[in-house]
């Protein structure tokens, strides 16, 4: 316990991170130290446009899934504490992590970036261990350095990994080279033993642990000096002769510059975001990093995938999140690029499916190309995506017209699905249907948009046909609340998604208030238990806080930002699922891209709000952030805008924001009611909204201590 | 006064442009040569029976990567070829969607869902052209039978309903298409029938597997023979 101590006062000692020191700003390498809320601590390092990242963790590992370098303190008797994984403290992905004895301590400091010659599709990771004596007096250590095939623990296996579980390992110089092919890099200095292993002499291994392969870095430490040793991982394995050229090019600084700079300049794209609380200017760059580092680039378009490591691959029903959080987070360019990308999932019948039977994707990818297009709006590209929009329009008006011509007992809806996902049935799914009705009134905003008032007035009249017609089953769909499927049964999933962002039921019908409370965790407040009460996911029950949001119960919404975040990663990632007693998730590795999508919108909706036809500030309802959030560049469907949320005196609260076409109202936080205006133009109601005249830009209003409910 | 005279250096610049010139054509050139992308197929060597020999064999060991390979090669070929483009789908669709065992994990054998949709695309193309292609009522039902498994296996109910009805109404006695009308009509109406109530009796639900490539010019192969698997 003591050690763990020290280990905490040193990390936060080196990463300047104590209390006073919170407020987030370029860092010079710093860590930023977040607790580690699940039973690993694992994170990845990847990059955009790569098509594999680095698993870092758990313990002192770095991994490609194929091939890892562990570390140990070989020579130590004593315990030895391996820190969680951190970023830095500008959102930066280079990893630190430390490993601490009672006579030594070793930092590691990681960072992966694209080579030349290794291409753009693969990524090298440098890492270097520093070490430090921790006493007074001079000591003898030695850090092992050993190659294996996966870490112990939690790991994942690339899709284009070889099939091998034999490996003939040899060193060439210092290069570690496994059936052939050169894994990884040691620094010169590094002991490799008498009669290591070479080329022409290879140890054979069986299996994915420790092999043949190991080094040693020796030192003698004096107090104050800091010896280093580097090493170095292709995300790709590779020939000897690339290797050995990479190798000669590779220096750790440079790496880790060259990180840092892309990093930031990706970072310094996004709308700039400060809270007051730190974890959530922290929380919520995480997220724009992992959003970033799941888009993968073939040829000229980007991709999104679902998760860096374990999910390569593309959901619409995820990608549509990752477009939409995209745009909001000021990512233009890249959000209408991966909508763009989606549209390669258009059958010739107009359906847009990705993975077997999930119908969902028509309706969704519709939904993502309208939020691309509006976010902030553009003729143009709404006229780009209009073509695929009526196209999917026609096959969800077809696929209606079939189920009513075929007699079905659930007709004038989408037919059965079975998509083998989360949903676990086979059935005609509610969600499926609320996301084809998004999916008909995002063409009827696209095709407005792009001048085409007729298409639009098409889309308009299906998009009320069939909003009766979901409605009208609700009505005689079994439960109290709100199905997965109309036959009932499955796995509650899409019917999450009725009110936000889909629209089908208003925020504050009931239905969807039963439905919260039936599936949230009464372990996770505002996150949702999925399958077993102890599973808890961490992105399912997003919708149903955005929902709180907008029908006025901000405290929920509140609830699970801040159960997410205390079960994030020290990383602030967010696995899948994890399980709530132990924070175990099995290989379902963290970070997830959804989960990411799912932060990034509910911060950003809780300052600012789009969804209706109002502009509506600081609905997250929290006199904290009043405390001087300031969002700038941030696109709304009403304009890219910049806004500030001030409380310079205890009964006063003071906000300007860019003006807008749309009529604007303002939230007062919980705890507090608006009695006076100070400021022209603003209409008090019910203490708890401030209304704002058309024109005006900021507010000014009397506050006093009021009740803590609240109410639309 | 000679143009030279008028212009210090202009015979010199001349050339130098011409010389450009010549360099950009010269590097344009290359380029093009250099970026032509080679024809993806080339035609079987040994001729078209030795191929076909080759590409029955890679479908009798389910070796679908390769079968493929020599169906696209045959479709270069014989382009018109209804057995050729028709197996080109088949082979194409069962390599897309297979999913090979590794580390005691199903691995698809195309990693991006936008590969494996697109090749189930070009697969419901082939099968287009199949059916124009097709010289009797079995070529065309088989063509469409097997046009509906694929919508099927994309989880789309009523293409495939619409394909299986259309193949119905123009060869009632083929024994598939009913079957797999039957199934998603009743699936339709209650999506948790069990699977099994269409296995009864001599109609299997899943039919064997895919025939040898018949390097004659007829085929008598049954249309429900020819399930994607």
């Amino acid at each position: 316990m003591r050690r763990l101590a020290c280990l905490a006062v040193l990390a936060l000692v080196v990463s300047g991170c104590l209390p006073g020191r919170q407020k987030a700003e370029p860092s010079s390498g710093e860590a930023a130290v977040i607790p580690e809320h699940y039973a690993y601590s694992i994170a990845a390092l990847g990059y955009p446009g790569a098509q594999r990242a680095f698993q870092i963790g758990p313990g002192s590992t770095v991994s490609t899934g194929e091939c890892a370098l562990e570390w140990r303190l070989p020579e130590e008797r004593g315990p030895i504490q391996t820190s969680p994984v951190w970023f830095e403290r500008d959102g930066v992905p280079v990893a630190h992590w430390w490993m601490v004895s009672a006579r030594e301590s070793l930092a590691f400091e990681a960072a992966a970036v694209p080579q030349g010659p290794i291409g753009d599709s693969s990524l090298v990771l440098s890492i270097r261990v520093t070490a430090s004596a921790r006493g007074t007096g001079p000591v003898e250590m030695a850090v092992e350095v050993g190659v294996r095939a996966r870490p112990e623990g939690p790991g994942f296996v690339p899709w284009d990994a070889d099939d091998d579980d034999g490996f003939d390992e040899a060193w060439d110089g210092t290069l570690a080279v496994r059936n052939g092919r050169v894994v990884a890099g040691i620094d010169p200095a590094a002991d490799r033993g008498d009669v290591p292993p070479s080329v022409l002499h290879p140890a054979h291994t069986i299996g994915f642990g420790l092999g043949a392969l190991a080094a040693h870095c020796r030192a003698r430490l004096m107090p104050g000096a800091h010896p280093s040793w580097t090493f170095w991982m292709p995300a790709y394995t590779l020939p000897s002769a690339p290797a050995q050229r990479l190798e000669r090019s590779l220096h750790h600084e440079r790496v880790v510059a060259a990180a840092r700079s892309a990093w930031r300049d990706w970072l310094g794209r996004a709308a700039r975001l400060e809270t007051p609380d730190a974890r959530v200017n922290a929380a919520w760059r995480a997220a724009l990093v992992t959003l970033i580092q799941c888009q993968e680039r073939r040829g000229s378009e980007w991709i999104p995938i679902g998760n860096p490591l374990q999910y390569r691959d593309v959901w619409i029903r995820d990608g549509a999140r990752a477009v939409r959080s995209l745009a909001v987070a000021g990512f233009t360019d890249l959000a209408r690029e991966d909508a763009w990308t989606l549209r390669r999932f258009q059958l010739e019948s107009g359906a847009l499916i990705s993975q077997r039977g999930q119908l969902d994707g028509t309706g969704a990818a519709l939904w993502a190309f309208e939020q691309a297009a509006s976010l902030p709006p553009s003729p143009e590209w709404s006229k780009r995506y209009l073509p695929a929009a009526e196209a999917g329009l026609r096959w969800i008006e077809r696929q209606r017209r079939a189920t009513r011509e075929l007699k079905l007992p659930w007709r004038g809806l989408l037919p059965y699905a079975d998509p083998r996902d989360n949903e676990l049935t086979r059935a005609q799914l509610v969600g499926n249907d609320a996301w084809a009705l998004a999916g008909c009134r995002a063409t009827a905003a696209l095709a407005r948009r792009a001048g085409r008032e007729q298409v639009a007035r098409a889309a308009d009249s299906t998009f009320q046909d069939y909003r009766a017609t979901i409605r009208g089953a609700l009505r005689r769909a079994p439960g109290r609340d709100l199905p997965a499927a109309w036959q009932g049964g499955g796995r509650d999933w899409g019917n999450l998604s009725l009110g936000y962002p889909t629209g089908v039921l208003p925020a504050d019908d009931p239905r969807l208030a039963r439905l919260a409370a039936r599936v949230r965790s009464a372990g996770a407040p505002g996150l949702v238990a999925y399958g077993s009460p102890d599973s808890i996911h961490t992105y399912l029950g997003m919708d149903l806080a955005q929902n709180s949001l907008l029908a006025g119960r901000p405290a929920e919404a509140r609830a699970a930002l801040a159960t997410l975040l205390a079960h994030s990663s020290s990383t602030f990632g967010q696995a899948e699922i994890f399980d709530l007693p132990s924070g175990g998730f099995a290989g379902n590795l963290p970070p997830h891209a959804t989960a990411a999508a799912g932060i990034v919108d509910l911060v950003r909706n809780m300052i600012v709000s789009d969804t209706r036809d109002t502009l509506e500030l600081a609905l997250g309802g929290s006199l904290t952030w009043w405390e001087g959030t300031r969002f700038e560049r941030a696109p709304t469907r009403f304009g890219v805008l910049d806004l500030a949320f001030d409380h310079p005196a205890p009964n006063r609260l003071e906000a300007r924001w860019t003006e807008v076409r749309v009529p604007t109202r303002v939230r007062i936080p919980d705890g507090l009611r608006a009695v006076e205006a100070l400021a022209p133009g603003l209409r008090i109601v019910r203490g708890v909204w401030v209304e704002c005249a058309s024109g005006v830009t900021s507010l000014a209003v009397r506050v006093i201590p009021g009740p803590r409910a609240t109410r639309r | 006064m000679s143009p030279s005279r008028r212009h210090p250096g202009g015979r010199r610049r001349r050339r130098w442009s011409v010389l450009f010139s010549v360099v950009v054509a010269g590097g344009l050139v290359a380029l093009f040569v250099t970026t032509r992308r080679a024809p993806e197929v080339v035609p079987p060597v040994g001729g078209f029976a030795a191929g076909a020999e080759s590409l029955n064999a890679a479908t009798r060991r389910h070796d679908w990567a390769e079968a493929e390979q020599w169906a696209e090669r045959l479709a270069v070929e014989q382009p018109r070829n209804f057995q050729v483009i028709y197996e080109l789908a088949l082979s194409l669709h069962n390599h897309s969607t297979a999913m090979t065992p590794r580390f005691n994990r199903p691995r698809p054998a195309l990693r991006l869902s936008l590969e494996r949709i697109a090749a189930e695309m070009r697969v419901l193309a082939l099968l287009d052209s199949a059916a124009r292609l097709a010289a009797t009522p079995d070529d065309w039902a088989r063509a469409q039978l097997l046009s509906g498994m694929a919508y099927e296996g994309l989880g789309l109910p009523i293409e495939a309903l619409e394909i299986f009805r259309a193949v119905n109404q123009r060869s009632p006695k083929l024994a598939g298409p009913q079957l797999r009308m039957r199934w998603i009509s009743a699936h339709l109406a209650n999506p948790r029938v069990p699977d099994t109530l269409f296995t009864s009796g001599s109609e299997p639900a899943r039919p064997p597997a895919a025939p040898s490539y018949p390097t004659g010019s007829d085929s008598t192969v049954r249309p429900d023979s020819t399930q994607p698997r």
